[in-house]
């Protein structure tokens, strides 16, 4: 059940919120098994048997976290943890990468071992890294002790269960015990609402659109055509504008559901493409992974505590591991280790410049955005490809300079193919460039979702009631847009 | 409570009306004004020099505005009898071709290559062969024309058996089968109304609410039986009201079809086409050349698989050489 689909807007959503507020108002405890058998129905839409998987999976960590809180600070708590962790990743590594591993064991033994067809259970990075965290701080001594309902709801929770953000218990478990989150605020309806509203327009007026050039021309370089300069660089700015709109906008729309429910979901983006360096674009960009990451892989690695030579090498693994994360291909590998090159370049950059003084003139601030910009850009053309040799084609359009004369998109030889074959729309290079400089456009100078709400609350409060009757009526109509536009399900659903 | 329900109705109503006004400077698909069809009009046909927009998706994509001729069809020229040669086209939405530029459709260009003769197409968008025996039956009595072109599309032999509002279809009877009128009546007062907000019209032919509102038709198997009794009921149909040898059926097959069933029964309502001395224009072959040798596409994919100009002045020299072989007597 996709957010936007009209099921979920006109009759899961308002049953839920129904069914909470009004259960809630006599028991806060009702309310959140209310909410929580909620979304084991959200997630049993989609595939009825892995709300099996999902449930076993939180009672084996719920029933492990009591004990290696009960035996805390022994031997015994670490190998339980171990355990538990262990299992995790194991559950994890089959159903995402034993294909994988399969295929590169193939490769490298000469053996011809038939892969099995294993479906990808919705969300199981997400609810499987939170309840690793879960389980590490529990061994450290930082959760309190939680009643089985709120943990279950904690992995569970709709909103967030099947591309994140992901969140950590410190920030949500308290929530749910706030009595005032089980009485329906106007306000956060308000609020919620519009935050959806803003992530839904993402999606399927931007996203989508966007996709509309990405997909063919990427699809074509996988498939062996080698993309012009122009047809690349449409491409690969397109897909960068198509993944940011379409995440964030998701992201966007399970922080605004969620405020329905007065719980508040740490926020995923912050303007990433105005980003000065790579360090702040990974400060900027799926920040509750990169909080993960850094929380509980990079700073136990050991982080920047034991020299330069363990600084980088912990940059490598974390960064090689958050690419393979995304899924199993090694186009995720190399787009990790880019990424490690880029943030130990830039960490370099900086040790080197350190007594340096540095103006914030808006000259220094363009080519540090620039900069970052391009090398992200360059990076997801490594992970939208499907094959590397996809990707290099990709990189070779990006530089391939003879036909620079070509700007006209369907005069280039490698894109009439395309059109042919990939049906990349037939739009006037003025309408096409016109789109990505609308898309540039709102991601270097808009304000964000975040920023956009903050200004605009005043105003909300004043008309709060009328604020919910208005951002609806849009929500509907965007809906319907993007029902007609078939939009299905986002870029994320897949890691 | 009253006040706030009141507040949260006022703020979706502005926005509904705030939609409407913005709607209103937009190309919103209208679509044709359509008379109402009886047996005092019997094909289905629009208000004479009524103007109408085009236009598909969310943003308006192909927007086209234009006006239909003196006989209520998408044409730039009105439609005479008196014209020295007339050429009747016949077909369904790749005819209509209302997402073409005015001026620029099949029987426009054709017009233009076959002056003095005239080219005049009678077009229904869902149509299949019931509807384009009766338009033949309406079209030669009224334009007595000297050459018949008809465009076959994959699935009309099965939706033949389709009823639809304003449209024919083929029903049995007895062994054989008959040719059923579906009238349509006047629109009522309601649908009028909501014809005439933008907002609405915007949801239900850009965004395609009709489509989920059972606006299509159904897809349909018939047994080769009944497939190729209806094609021999179409063929006897037509021959009774325009000689086989000035009959022209052109067939484009689609471009992505995989269903060899309506693949099979086109074929054999073709091979029983040419049997009896009518000649058949398969536009699939030329099509795949024209794209091999030029970097264009003949269609306006992946949002809409119709032809596009391109397509249409194509098929009109293509259709302009093959008129230039059949005998003028």
């Amino acid at each position: 059940m996709l957010f936007h689909s009209f099921e979920f807007l006109l009759l899961f959503l308002p049953l839920v919120c129904a069914g909470f507020f009004l259960i809630g108002r006599y028991s806060p405890r009702l309310g959140a098994s209310w909410l929580a058998l909620s979304s084991l129905v959200f997630y049993g839409y989609w595939n009825p048997r892995f709300v099996l998987l999902i449930l076993a999976s939180i009672t084996f960590n719920y029933l492990l976290a009591r004990r290696i809180a009960a035996r805390q600070d022994t031997g015994t708590a670490r190998h339980l943890l171990w355990l538990a962790v262990s299992l995790n990743l194991a559950l994890l590594a089959y159903f995402k990468y034993a294909n994988f591993f399969l295929e590169a064991a193939n490769a490298a033994l000469g053996n011809d071992w038939s892969s099995p067809q294993i479906l990808l259970p919705l969300g199981i990075s997400v609810f499987t890294f939170t309840q690793i965290a879960f389980l590490v701080d529990v061994y450290r001594g930082l959760t309190r002790e939680y009643r089985f309902v709120n943990y279950l709801l904690f992995v569970a929770y709709f909103p967030h269960l099947i591309a994140g953000p992901i969140i950590h218990h410190r920030q949500i478990m308290p929530q749910f015990d706030n009595l005032d989150n089980h009485r329906a605020r106007a306000d956060n309806f308000a609020v919620g609402l519009s935050i959806f509203m803003i992530g839904l327009a993402k999606k399927v007026l931007l996203a989508s659109s966007f996709a509309e050039y990405a997909d063919p021309i990427f699809d074509g370089a996988d498939q062996g055509l080698a993309p012009t300069l122009a047809a690349a660089w449409v491409g690969a700015l397109a897909y960068t504008l198509q993944i940011y709109f379409d995440f964030s906008g998701y992201s966007d729309m399970a922080i605004g559901i969620s405020r329905l429910f007065g719980i508040r979901l740490p926020e995923n983006f912050n303007s990433p493409y105005k980003a000065r360096s790579i360090i702040d674009f990974w400060r900027r960009w799926n920040m509750t992974l990169s909080q993960f990451l850094r929380d509980y892989l990079y700073i136990p690695l050991g982080g920047n505590r034991r020299g330069p030579v363990r600084r980088y090498t912990n940059l490598a693994i974390t960064m090689l591991l958050g690419g393979l994360w995304h899924g199993a291909n090694w186009t995720f590998v190399v787009w990790g280790g880019l990424h490690a090159l880029y943030l130990a370049v830039n960490h370099g950059w900086n040790e080197l410049t350190r007594n340096v003084r540095r103006p914030g003139l808006w000259p220094s601030r363009f080519i540090g955005i620039a900069l970052t910009f391009v090398a992200v850009v360059v990076g997801w053309v490594f992970f939208r490809c499907s094959t590397l040799d996809g990707a290099w084609r990709m990189l070779a359009g990006l530089v391939d300079l003879r036909h620079i004369s070509e700007v006209g998109l369907l005069s280039g030889g490698g894109l009439d193919r395309l059109l042919i074959e990939y049906w990349i729309p037939r739009d006037s290079n003025y309408y096409r460039g016109g789109i990505l400089a609308l898309g540039l456009a709102l991601v270097w100078f808009a304000p964000n979702t975040r920023e956009i709400v903050e200004r605009a609350s005043a105003s909300v409060s004043r008309a709060v009631f009328a604020t919910i009757g208005a951002v609806w009526f849009w929500i509907l109509l965007l809906a319907a847009i993007g029902e007609s536009r078939q939009d299905s399900q986002f870029i994320y659903f897949n890691f | 409570m009253l006040r706030q329900i009141a507040a949260l109705s006022f703020g979706f109503v502005a926005c509904v009306f705030a939609a409407e006004f913005a709607l209103r400077g937009m190309p919103v698909a209208t679509g044709y004004h359509y008379l109402p069809m009886d047996a005092a009009n019997p094909v289905l046909r629009g208000t004479a020099h009524s103007p109408y927009v085009y236009s598909t998706g969310w943003n308006f994509r192909r927007a086209r505005r234009g006006t239909l001729n003196n006989d209520g069809f998408p044409a730039t020229y009105d439609y005479r009898n008196d014209a020295p040669a007339r050429v009747l086209i016949i077909g369904d939405s790749f005819v209509q071709a209302a997402a073409v530029t005015p001026g620029k459709r099949m029987h426009e260009q054709l017009t233009a290559q076959i002056a003095p003769a005239e080219a005049i197409a009678l077009s229904r968008a869902g149509g299949s062969l019931p509807d384009y025996l009766s338009m033949a039956e309406w079209g030669v009595a009224r334009y007595e024309p000297a050459v018949v072109v008809m465009l076959i599309v994959l699935g009309d032999v099965e939706e033949s058996v389709v009823r639809k509002p304003g449209g024919y279809s083929f029903a049995r009877s007895g062994a054989g089968f008959e040719l059923v009128r579906q009238d349509r009546p006047p629109a009522s007062l309601l649908k009028r109304l909501l014809n005439e907000s933008m907002l609405v019209r915007y949801a239900y032919d850009n965004l395609a609410l009709h489509a989920r509102l059972g606006g299509t038709l159904p897809k349909v198997h018939v047994d080769s039986n009944t497939a190729r009794g209806v094609s021999e009921y179409f063929l006897d149909g037509l021959a009774r009201h325009i000689p086989a040898n000035k009959t022209i059926l052109m067939f484009y097959r689609g471009r992505h079809s995989h269903s060899f069933a309506l693949e099979a029964d086109i074929d054999a309502l073709l091979a029983v086409a040419r049997a009896r001395g009518i000649r058949v224009m398969d536009l699939g072959p030329a099509f795949t050349a024209y794209e091999r040798s030029h970097p264009w596409r003949l269609d306006e994919a992946p949002f809409d698989l119709h032809w596009n100009e391109l397509a249409h002045a194509y098929v009109a020299e293509q259709l302009a050489e093959t008129l230039r072989t059949i005998p003028e007597s």
